[in-house]
């Protein structure tokens, strides 16, 4: 898109209002190029972040074999690079080359910094509440989508390690629960958050995607099912609480949505009820198996979002959640393939039910 | 009516005085996805989760021990599996991607019914021969109906083929043979896609797929050259197998370049990056050695970067 195209679409935008908005255009063209200059795709943001860790772990076994083993020294080390990070990402002071640079520094300092205060914290919660701490104020304090994205997600894992450490199986469901609210709600309620403030407005994209990948993470640790069948037997149905009516909350907003643009049999208000109703007995078979639920939420919110990143992954992750499941459930071979056909069967007769009225309009 | 993209719509909503009820409906017209969008979702979830359900509790269904089945009865309810979805396939009333799905699960279910095979007649095949049969007997499926699920599946048994092959009957293969040998199917794999995809009037594949086998490929590539580089003193006659990989990465970079295609840049990138970090370790696996390998990791990634940001900017204004 060149700034052409964009002030077209600008002028649509503002007409679409129908009022005047009140534009500040240079602001606007300032930081239309700035993105320009500065937002790669998504293969290249795939390449700075494995770059980053591939640095890191030169640079650690650089760091040992050169037998450095003072607290004081990874401390320091650590904290340079943080703040070196900090001013290699604004965007006023390198470009995208300090940018880039700047997400290898933070990746590399943070576990630096850690381990130097490895010996003053030596409980593993400490660590993580440390790190929680560290990762928050490098979210806040850092504007790149890259770091804003490595953050969420490390936050994540500290939240979930933290939820497990306090509360044992029970956390990892509130955790999948509070993810799965937060999640929501930042794709629910988009345009507020983004018109809440420019700093949220600015780390918003970032954030979503490690929200995502938060939620599927913590999906992941309900779906091991092995383990945590060593484990005394809880039931699994806690975070179920929170995603079977999240789901079907968004299903409502949505139908809701389309009833004052489409006059279709779907989304007159007498069938929304019973689409509900139908929405929530595909749901029952998932309210023992949280994963498969926090999936399919996240797989629904990334496809109402028209982001096609966050759908691929929770495509691909509702493949491998599906097959672990029936992988690792203790019950016969028959039992499984029983549950399989059946379920099978059931979204085939959803799709039987609902084919013409799916059908192209 | 010119189509809106989110960048607008995000730096509208920044510095305007936009109010958020007017950005949300902004964003629910142009960007989030509309009622048809939805349908579309729906008319591939509910077959593809019904379909591929059905076909693993099928699948599930050989696994279970079943010794009490007659031979016959194993045979036919494993035929039956394979034939009722191609018989279903038939029915033109079924839109033309239902009757591909319904194929595509035909093709998975050959595999256990040469399992079953296998287990009544105690073939004392080996598990590659299982792999090698059911991609021979499903490739006419896979040429014919020519759909991208259809080619991973086809694609991945390749794959488990040469690679079970290595570990059950050529054992005295160095790993390197095998790996280059995968990087050869999968490149002549994604090769072959992109350039029927390029022309008119031919086939058509989606991105996802010509990307995915792309990255099969490049992943291959670099495995040989860095298990080449690791091991040079023991086998300095592997080498040669980093030639062609070498040789065949500058020409897709050339092809990628003139056809304005980052992906495939980056791929390349992150290969060049990861065979140069493998050379450096290789000299000096010590304090030196791991100092620059550091420095070459960021500056390459950095440099990468830049380059082709630089590019896609360019090729913007093109």
């Amino acid at each position: 898109m060149n700034e052409q195209d964009l002030l077209l679409q600008i002028d649509q935008l503002e007409q679409e209002s129908g009022r005047s908005l009140q534009t500040d255009k240079a602001a606007l063209l300032r930081n239309f190029h700035e993105d320009q200059e500065h937002e790669g795709t998504l293969a290249m943001k795939i390449l700075s972040i494995v770059g980053a860790f591939m640095a890191t772990g030169f640079f650690l076994g650089f760091m040992l074999l050169l037998g450095i083993n003072s607290a004081l020294a990874f401390l320091a080390m650590g904290a340079v690079m943080l703040v070196g990070g900090y001013f290699f990402c604004r965007r006023d002071f390198l470009g995208i080359m300090g940018e880039a640079f700047g997400v290898a520094l933070v990746v590399c300092g943070l576990p630096l910094l850690l381990v130097g205060f490895a010996e003053t914290i030596t409980n593993e919660s400490g660590m993580a509440l440390l790190t929680l701490i560290i990762a928050g104020a490098i979210l806040l304090l850092m504007e790149n989508s890259i770091i804003s994205f490595l953050a969420t997600v490390t936050m994540g894992v500290c939240l979930l390690f933290l939820a497990h450490d306090g509360f044992d199986r029970f956390g990892a469901h509130l955790y999948v629960g509070l993810t799965a609210v937060l999640l929501t709600g930042w794709i629910q309620y988009a345009a507020r958050l983004i018109k809440t403030s420019d700093l949220l407005s600015r780390r918003y994209d970032g954030i979503r995607t490690g929200l995502i990948f938060a939620l599927l993470m913590g999906a992941g640790y309900l779906s091991d099912f092995r383990f945590w069948m060593e484990l005394s037997r809880l039931p699994n149905w806690y975070a179920s609480v929170a995603l079977v009516p999240l789901t079907l909350w968004l299903a409502f907003d949505l139908l809701r949505r389309f009833r004052n643009t489409e006059s279709t049999e779907l989304t007159k208000s007498s069938s929304q009820w019973s689409y509900l109703g139908g929405l929530f007995i595909l749901l029952l078979p998932t309210i023992l198996a949280p994963a498969l639920s926090a999936t399919l939420l996240c797989l629904l919110l990334a496809w109402k979002a028209g982001y096609r990143t966050g759908t691929a992954l929770a495509v691909i992750a509702l493949i491998y959640f599906i097959s672990r499941y029936y992988y690792d459930l203790n019950l016969s071979l028959l039992i499984k393939s029983i549950i399989l056909s059946a379920s099978g069967s059931l979204f085939l007769m959803a799709w039987a039910l609902l084919r013409k009225k799916i059908a192209v309009q | 009516m010119i189509k809106i993209t989110r960048p607008p719509i995000k730096l509208l909503a920044r510095h305007s005085d936009w109010r958020p009820e007017e950005l949300d409906a902004a964003l629910d017209k142009h960007v989030r996805a509309d009622a048809e969008r939805w349908r579309w979702l729906l008319r591939m979830l509910l077959p593809a989760i019904g379909i591929g359900f059905l076909a693993c509790g099928i699948l599930f269904f050989f696994a279970y021990n079943w010794a009490d089945i007659p031979k016959f009865g194993k045979l036919g309810i494993s035929a039956a599996a394979v034939t009722i979805p191609c018989a279903l396939s038939l029915f033109f009333s079924f839109s033309e991607l239902t009757r591909k799905m319904l194929l595509t699960a035909a093709a998975f279910l050959v595999g256990p019914l040469f399992g079953v095979f296998g287990q009544i007649y105690q073939t004392g095949a080996n598990a590659y021969d299982l792999f090698l049969a059911w991609g021979v007997f499903i490739l006419i499926w896979v040429l014919t109906v020519n759909f991208a699920p259809l080619w991973v599946l086809f694609l991945v048994l390749l794959n488990v083929t040469v690679a079970l092959y290595f570990e059950q009957v050529a054992s005295g293969w160095s790993t390197v043979v095998v790996v280059f040998i995968l990087f050869v199917i999968n490149t002549v794999a994604a090769a072959t896609f992109i350039f029927l995809d390029e022309r008119p009037e031919s086939f058509s594949y989606p991105e996802w797929f010509k990307k995915a086998a792309s990255l099969a490929a490049v992943l291959a590539g670099t495995a040989c050259c860095c298990i080449v580089i690791v091991d040079v003193d023991s086998r300095p006659g592997n080498l040669l197998f980093v030639a062609p990989v070498l040789v065949i990465f500058a020409g897709v970079a050339r092809a990628a370049y003139r056809n304005q295609k980052s992906y495939y840049l980056t791929l390349l990138a992150f290969s060049i990056i990861a065979i140069v970090a493998t050379v450096i370790i290789r000299i000096d696996l010590n304090i030196g050695g791991l100092l620059i390998a550091t420095i070459w990791v960021v500056a390459g990634t950095t440099g990468s970067t830049i380059l082709l940001n630089t590019l896609r900017k360019d090729w913007r204004y093109e």
